[in-house]
């Protein structure tokens, strides 16, 4: 199942906007109820600035896992993001492009 | 040691795959690993490791059998229930290869055993279900500069690395905290341990017999639901608590 999340940043910048898929990997899937989320970011958005618009209305658990702060959240630091095969920095702006994905992995430990 | 005339027999099969061969048999033959927990990953992956004919297999694994572990821990059959799972662990891979060495510790790593356990072994296998005994193998491997495979799992998804200190990212690159919000008991289909085991244990014999390419500075993410195998890079962490002030041996000051 898709959905799709407008963040607030639309009705400021609505012709900078850019389209990112976010797959949920491992422990946040679970908590998700959807697999894979497309959001509407600013251009350039870092996935720092990403994870806010990701858990706005989401559950505590999923937020737990996923993002650490308290007034503004960004990615935790064991949650590896991974765009093209890489994992890529949370604080790197202008690394996701319009239509791209995103992949969220917290750590998994089970045997 | 040599490889005697019935061990060449026994592993005929794989000496005929390209690279190993009976050098790398033999190489096998002379290798220790260790294994901690040998549940639903390790239980598995202990039985590959002796199918293959490694040498000695050193086995960390505390607690009695319970009858959640029978789904998924191979190893513990239902006479076993409430007996501590080292000892079926033991009898099992015996009964699969009595040629090999097994030195079994019936309890899982802790700070005061870890130093010990990982100086036997030539490699290290991390099949705990807990971050803290994770973390704590990783920096023991990390002091003692031996290799780890790690392997891991949630529900239907999987993932592997293989640790070269010095060289790699070490866990704690990777996860630099013990994550919240992980619990003792996930969600698990025992195929999926044992997928991720059976990866894990070939890491373990290519690299103890000296064939094929590692799983190094890479992460292999397997995902049942969609059969998806995908390939990350990952990086050393500059500022790991663990692995980012480790010199080699060539470039340590003389004391």
């Amino acid at each position: 199942m898709l959905q799709t999340f407008h963040g607030p940043q639309r009705l400021l910048s609505f012709f900078s906007q850019v389209k990112i898929t976010v797959q949920l990997l491992g422990q946040a899937r679970q908590l998700s109820p959807s697999d894979r989320v497309v959001l509407n970011v600013e251009d350039g958005s870092s996935v720092d600035e990403i994870v806010p618009v990701l858990l706005d209305g989401a559950s505590d658990s999923l937020r737990m896992v996923l993002s650490e702060g308290t007034e503004a959240l960004q990615l935790r630091r064991s949650v590896m993001a991974i765009h093209n095969d890489q994992t890529i920095e949370p604080a790197t702006r202008d690394l996701l492009k319009d239509g791209d994905a995103l992949s969220l992995l917290p750590p998994m430990s089970g045997g | 040691m040599e490889l005697t005339d019935r061990e060449r027999a026994i592993y005929e099969w794989q000496i005929w795959v390209k690279g190993l061969g009976e050098t790398g048999q033999q190489k096998l033959k002379n290798s220790t690993a260790l294994v901690t927990r040998v549940g639903g990953l390790g239980g598995p992956l202990a039985q590959s490791l002796a199918a293959a004919g490694l040498g000695k297999l050193i086995l960390a694994h505390g607690g009695d059998t319970k009858s959640s572990d029978l789904n998924r821990q191979i190893l513990q059959t239902h006479d076993q229930l409430g007996k501590p799972r080292i000892e079926s662990c033991r009898r099992r891979l015996l009964e699969l290869n009595p040629r090999i060495k097994i030195e079994t510790c019936g309890e899982n790593v802790t700070e005061e055993n870890v130093r010990g356990l990982v100086s036997e072994a030539d490699l290290i296998f991390d099949c705990a279900p807990l971050f803290e005994e994770r973390l704590l193998l990783n920096r023991e491997c990390v002091r003692q500069q031996k290799p780890l495979v790690d392997a891991a799992m949630f529900e239907m998804e999987g993932q592997l690395t293989t640790i070269i200190p010095g060289q790699t990212p070490c866990l704690a690159c990777l996860y630099p905290e013990v994550p919240p919000g992980w619990k003792r008991e996930f969600p698990v289909i025992g195929a999926v341990s044992a997928t991720m085991a059976n990866l894990a244990a070939l890491e373990g014999l290519k690299l103890l017999a000296g064939f094929g390419e590692l799983l190094t500075n890479r992460m292999l993410i397997f995902d049942a639901r969609s059969m998806d195998f995908s390939k990350i890079a990952i990086q050393r962490r500059p500022d790991c608590p663990v692995c980012s002030s480790y010199k080699p041996p060539a470039a340590q000051e003389p004391i």
